[in-house]
């Protein structure tokens, strides 16, 4: 057992790739693999059983008029008959087809995961104490399991006792070991991962058949998959389209029979199967299964296909401050001598005394001084020195070398140790520090005392949240979708406020508390907004639960976990903006293929109509614009035109239809104009250059 | 005669009107209806109660 | 052209009035609906009929209420048209046959007014006043009624499916906008020489010494509320090409104004109950543009006369009154059919084959440019709800207007709406053109025999009640097969509208941000036209082009 497929294309998990470029999907999607588009095939043949075809009404009905041109054709076989009911069949086939390539995207997934439920030996605890071995498929929820290095976590469940370092890549595609403790907030762990080292104690929270990786295969697989709520409403909407097309066909029966322009059944059922929606009907399942697809390939499980379509509503974004919209550790941005100290001296100390600190703000203060003194870069500690390590007792950290102490701490607890070394803090240090905490940082005072001599202060590090590269572009573009972007913080308000506007978010919570949280989101709902959140902790877990998409990190605690309706593998808190994304361009792909289908029919009756009727009344030549070359032409041309076009749309429906974030009228506006505009032109195009093909068969 | 058919082709169709408003009404009264989970907050109200419900001390009870 | 001048002038003259009317009408009708204080009248008379013009009505009650009170008019018209000569006020006619009782009753009950019979020599003045005059104010209102609870249930939210009160919907619009609204209509026709008397017909010696019954009787009060109410159905079988009813072009003018005026004004009234004036705007907007468009393309049509017979003639005259003219009877044949009207100054048998053909396309586009008082702004509004379906999609939002979710139940009677009329007049083609009985009707055969069925049925099934002529309608079959379809041509959608409206009032209404697709800007408004346009494009296409399209292409 390797890693899966959970992350193709080797793109690495946890980086995000820019919300337009789909440039892995796009070529997975064209260039499916010559494997995935045979091994389609069968699926796509068991698919055209009626009872499947119910859930599409739209392909139910070609079937069925499938079903009697095949038997006219039999009855009176002619070529117009054969090649219409060829093509009906394919029109069918191509459909089932569609939703089999989208399904078989995720069956290679489904494939990998299962090999993770392989039955391994489990060692639960009875009530002595003691262990006996089970099979992993008997464990129940709430039993507990003993998990030494090397062995397979049996189950779903959450760590009680002991620390281990467990091998997750096997579910999130990322190899580097994670650390799983008991208490706080990275306790949960999941079925068929491995633990490399320790020993923990695990108890078990899932019964076997709804573990998370069960629930991962029936995702990526399809196999659980329900109708959305929006995708119910476009199918009345497709199904009412449908009847009306019946009821015109039905009735033009005997209006033709009246005009004296008698329309055989067979070219009665090629005109329904041309103006009922095919295309929109054909591609709607694979369009659902693509868009959980697309999320799954970011590492985010959706554990309903109707929390996507939520994504696509979201209008409040909160996003926790730490890690989403700044760098998780603070980073030294400028150091600020005080009392007439000379910079070098202050930049000499700040680096040897963090030469040896291995937080992220001590390293960060040697890139900070390596990067703008070069003279510096080879500088190294002195002989003899040792770290005095930072504790909470005494606020600071430094450096204890041979005639030479280094501090740097909080201001307070830097000038108390200058004072007690018989220094004297410079006057112009107050306002220095209280300078870099209005601007949101936090100050660091370095001093120094040489060989038993008098402390000085040198100067302050500035430490600053740094916002991260780009998300002020991105809270842009969530500005343009119409969407609120609210900044959670513990931060005081006056920090908050200071990092907000850096990042351009529009609101911030300051010193917010779980239950803050929750009653932000509750509060944005009862305004009819909808929210979308991440979290990870338990605490997080009812603001989760309340928000309309909850995105629960993987290294976050189980509740979380249940709580949220989608887990980030990759516990990246920013993927709640792709996410939103990913869900706006599924409904843009539903509507802008619902658009185009529509939009097809004016050409198509541009076709057939004069082809019916021309016989009967020859004045209505002027209607064939496109200047088909015989009735029988035209009425292939546009049967097989209405089948390809599902064909050729396939990978538009898996990829679905590029998305950039604007307003909604611009939006409006462009998919308008492609999918509208080039909806009722494409088929014009087309239809005249099959017929240019199909006129060349004998007997047409 | 015929006027008594008329009277029933109307007393038919408008009963067979007052019908359908009484079957759609039943119908968007539905608890199952997906309106309802359209509606901000409600989607979390479907979820399990207790997953709502902080639970450091026995979060693996499910 | 000396005849384009008078083309574009009668036009101007009736956007600068409507202009006027429509703002004025539009804030009246915004506070009859919303207004919460009853006039004495009023008043009086919910004790008299123990009504409670306060209780707000779930849209299952208001839906039964309109059938009820529509149903007891149908018996009621249909009892009198029976009865006639036992009763007063007779003058002389006849009973009606059953069939012929029961369609003229649907017909004026469902605001249609279709007229198989010809008014002065079948109709006593008890059935003119009491049946049919009552029921061109009632059927009226009740289209604003309806209009006006879905206006209302769009502007509420978590109402509990509460859309208002029928009753006092009923009784205010009468009192309050149809009644005085036809008493000054009816005064303007009088000054513009419409007939207006209590007397029988008049007995007189023609120039050649023939003798002739002219029938008088109040024709201008009738006329007010016939083209007020988009009723359509005149006390004349000539209907507005009688020079009784309309005898000056200034007259048919001003019946043209009063057709559109109401339903314009609804629309107004709609921004205003919704609290955004502009949605009613992009409405109206609509309107204008389909209804300008047909105005404009009649007008060609009719005055390039294509046709043996007109190029003959030098003009497409047949059954046109010489003292309106092509124009005029163009503007009038897009007025009516665009309206649910269906009065006519012209036999719209005669129209250019197009000319016949656009007056059908207006009705089959369910008269929504600008419709019959109030079904004109629903229909309008449920196609927008369509519109906003696919187009909402297209900017990645589930589905919203006026911040109420589009979702699986709302499409689903939006769908019902959308198929309605179709269905029936598609179904009440087959039937006609099948059956022996519907065939008899026919007057001509070939295309232009289907474009008189065709033309009857889609009259029929969207209300509106103007006749091709041609049509020998006045038979058992073609009576009960056109009532049918104006019967369920009108309450189907009625009952779709106002369950929409109860689940938009239920609903909570979500504010609008950047993201939501603006329904107020002009792209929305062409997207709207648009889908109206298309969709009963590919509806109507195939039947349209066996009838007129055949025969106007020939």
């Amino acid at each position: 057992m390797t890693t899966t497929q959970l992350t193709p294309n080797g793109q690495a998990p946890g980086s995000s790739p820019e919300p337009d470029d789909h440039a892995g999907t796009r070529q997975s999607a064209l260039g499916l693999g010559r494997r995935q588009v045979v091994e389609a095939l069968p699926a796509a043949l068991r698919k055209l059983n009626p009872l499947e075809l119910v859930r599409t009404p739209v392909m139910l009905v070609v079937e069925i008029g499938a079903v009697v041109t095949t038997v006219l054709s039999v009855g009176d076989p002619s070529t117009l008959g054969v090649m219409v009911t060829v093509w009906l069949w394919l029109t069918v086939l191509f459909g089932t087809y569609a939703e089999a390539v989208a399904e078989g995207r995720g069956k290679a997934q489904a494939a990998s995961l299962r090999a993770l439920q392989a039955e391994t030996d489990a060692r639960r605890r009875l009530k002595d104490g003691s262990h006996e071995l089970v099979p992993s498929t008997s464990l129940r929820a709430g039993d507990v399991v003993l998990v030494e290095a090397g062995e397979r976590i049996p189950g779903d469940g959450e760590v009680i006792e002991g620390v281990a370092s467990v091998d997750e890549s096997a579910v999130t595609g990322e190899s580097a070991p994670v650390i799983r403790e008991s208490g706080g907030d990275r306790s949960a762990v999941t079925g068929g991962t491995v633990v490399l080292s320790d020993r923990i104690l695990v108890r078990i929270s899932s019964d076997p058949g709804s573990s998370f990786v069960d629930r991962m295969i029936a995702l990526v697989e399809g196999s659980q998959r329900q109708r959305t709520p929006n995708e119910i409403a476009l199918d009345v909407l497709l199904g009412s389209l449908t009847i009306i097309f019946g009821v015109v066909v039905a009735s033009l029966y005997f209006v033709a029979d009246y005009s004296d322009a008698h329309q055989s059944v067979l070219v009665l059922v090629a005109l329904l199967v041309c103006l009922i929606p095919t295309t929109i009907g054909a591609l709607l399942s694979a369009i659902g299964i693509a868009g959980m697809d697309r999320l799954v390939r970011r590492n985010v499980l959706a554990m309903s296909g109707r929390a996507v379509e939520a994504a696509g509503d979201v209008d409040v974004l909160l996003l926790d401050k730490t890690g989403t919209i700044t760098y998780g550790n603070r980073r030294a941005t400028e150091l600020l001598a005080v009392g007439g100290v000379e910079q070098a001296a202050l930049e000499r100390a700040a680096l040897l005394s963090s030469l040896a600190d291995e937080t992220p703000e001590g390293r960060s203060i040697v890139e900070l001084v390596r990067a703008t003194t070069p003279t510096l870069a080879d500088a190294d500690a002195p002989a003899g020195a040792a770290l005095v390590e930072f504790s909470a007792a005494t606020r600071m950290s430094g450096l204890d070398a041979p005639g030479l102490e280094l501090r740097k701490g909080a201001a307070s607890a830097v000038q108390a140790w200058v004072r007690e070394h018989g220094g004297v803090v410079p006057s112009d240090l107050d306002a220095v520090v209280g300078a870099v905490s209005e601007q949101g940082g936090t100050p660091l005072v370095v001093a120094e005392r040489e060989a038993e001599g008098r402390a000085r202060v040198l100067g302050v590090i500035h430490l600053a949240d740094v916002v991260k590269d780009g998300i002020a572009e991105r809270f842009a573009e969530l500005r343009a979708m119409g969407i609120r972007t609210v900044m959670i913080t513990g931060d005081n308000a006056v920090t908050a406020r200071v990092i907000a506007e850096r990042a351009g978010v529009d609101d911030v919570l300051a010193e917010a508390t779980p239950e803050d949280k929750l009653a932000l989101i509750r509060q944005e709902q009862r305004g009819g907004r909808m929210v979308a959140m991440c979290g990870d902790g338990t605490n997080d877990a009812p603001a989760l639960a309340q928000a309309d998409v909850g995105v629960a990190m993987n290294t976050g605690t189980v509740a979380a976990k249940e709580a949220g309706n989608m887990v980030d593998l990759d516990s990246d808190p920013t993927k709640l903006i792709e996410v939103v994304e990913i869900g706006k361009q599924l409904l843009i792909t539903r509507g802008a293929l619902t658009t185009f289908s529509v939009a097809n029919d004016v050409a198509k009756y541009f076709a057939i109509l004069p082809a019916m009727f021309v016989p009967a009344f020859p004045q209505l030549d002027v209607l064939n614009v496109m200047r088909l070359s015989s009735p029988g032409s035209a009425i292939v041309s546009a049967v097989v035109f209405n089948a390809l076009v599902i064909i050729a749309l396939i990978p538009l429906a898996l990829r679905g239809v590029r998305y950039r974030p604007a307003a909604a009228a611009d939006l409006l506006r462009r998919n308008l104009l492609v999918y509208g505009v080039g909806g009722l032109i494409a088929p014009f195009v087309g239809i005249k250059l099959l017929d240019l093909v199909v006129s060349l068969l004998p007997g047409l | 005669m015929s006027d008594l058919l008329y009277v029933l082709v109307t007393l038919l169709s408008f009963g067979s009107l007052a019908l359908l408003a009484g079957l759609i009404d039943r119908r968007l009264a539905d608890p199952d209806s997906d309106h309802d989970a359209d509606v901000p907050g409600s989607a979390a109200d479907a979820r399990p109660a207790d997953a709502a419900v902080p639970a450091t001390s026995n979060g693996g009870r499910r | 052209m000396s005849q384009t001048l008078p083309a574009l002038g009668q036009i101007a003259v009736l956007v600068v009035a409507l202009a006027v009317a429509v703002p004025f009408l539009g804030r009246l009708l915004a506070h009859v609906y919303t207004s919460e204080r009853h006039w004495r009248v009023e008043s009086a008379a919910y004790r008299v009929l123990r009504l409670d013009p306060d209780a707000d009505q779930h849209w299952r009650v208001y839906a039964l209420s309109v059938l009820a009170f529509s149903m007891v008019g149908v018996f009621a018209v249909y009892a009198i048209a029976r009865l006639q000569p036992h009763l007063p006020a007779s003058i002389g006619m006849a009973s009606f046959p059953a069939d012929g009782a029961w369609n003229t009753a649907v017909s004026f009950v469902t605001n249609t007014n279709w007229q198989w019979y010809s008014g002065e020599s079948a109709a006593g003045n008890l059935l003119q006043a009491s049946g049919l005059a009552v029921q061109n104010f009632v059927s009226a209102a009740v289209g604003l009624c309806v209009a006006a609870a879905l206006a209302r249930g769009l502007a509420r939210q978590r109402a509990g499916g509460r859309v208002g009160n029928f009753w006092a919907d009923l009784t205010r619009t009468c009192v309050r906008v149809l009644l005085p609204g036809a008493f000054v209509a009816a005064l303007v026709l009088v000054a513009l020489g419409v007939v207006q008397n209590l007397a029988g017909a008049r007995t007189i010696t023609t120039l050649d010494g023939g003798s002739q019954s002219l029938p008088g009787g109040p024709i201008a009060s009738q006329e007010a509320i016939k083209q007020l109410g988009t009723n359509g159905g005149g006390p004349y079988n000539a209907n507005s090409a009688h020079p009784f009813e309309n005898p000056t072009p200034l007259s048919d003018l001003f019946a043209v104004f009063l057709m559109l005026v109401l339903p314009f004004a609804m629309a107004w009234a709609f921004g205003l109950i919704v609290r955004d004036r502009r949605q009613g705007g992009v409405v109206i907007a609509v309107m204008t543009a389909l209804l300008g468009t047909s105005i404009g393309l009649l007008t060609w049509a009719e005055m390039a006369g294509h046709g043996t017979a007109p190029q003959l003639a030098g003009a497409a005259m047949e059954g046109k009154e010489v003292r309106f003219g092509e124009a005029a009877s163009a503007l009038f044949a897009a007025a009516t059919t665009g309206t649910s009207t269906g009065a006519v100054n012209a036999t719209h048998d005669s129209l250019t084959a197009a000319g016949g053909g656009l007056a059908m396309f207006n009705m089959m586009l369910g008269e929504i440019a600008p419709g019959g008082t109030g079904s004109g702004l629903y229909g309008m509004l449920m196609l927008a709800v369509v519109t906003v379906f696919i187009a909402g999609l297209m900017v990645g939002r589930t589905p919203e207007y006026l911040g109420k979710k589009i979702g699986q139940r709302e499409m689903m009677l939006v769908a019902g709406y959308v198929l309605a009329t179709p269905v029936l007049v598609l179904a009440g083609i087959a039937v006609a053109i099948t059956a022996k009985d519907g065939l008899a009707g026919l007057q001509e055969s070939g295309p232009h025999g289907l474009s008189e069925a065709l033309y009857a049925v889609t009259s029929a099934s969207n209300n509106n009640g103007s006749a091709f002529g041609g049509l020998t309608s006045g038979t058992p079959f073609w009576n009960t097969l056109l009532g049918l379809l104006m019967l369920f041509g009108r309450f189907l959608p009625i009952v779709l509208v106002l369950a929409l409206a109860g689940r938009f009032a239920a609903a909570r209404t979500l504010p609008a941000g950047p993201g939501t697709l603006p329904t107020h800007r002009p792209l929305f408004a062409v997207l709207l036209g648009g889908v109206a346009l298309v969709l009963v494009g590919l509806t109507y296409v195939p039947v349209l082009s066996l009838g007129p399209i055949a025969e106007a292409l020939s």
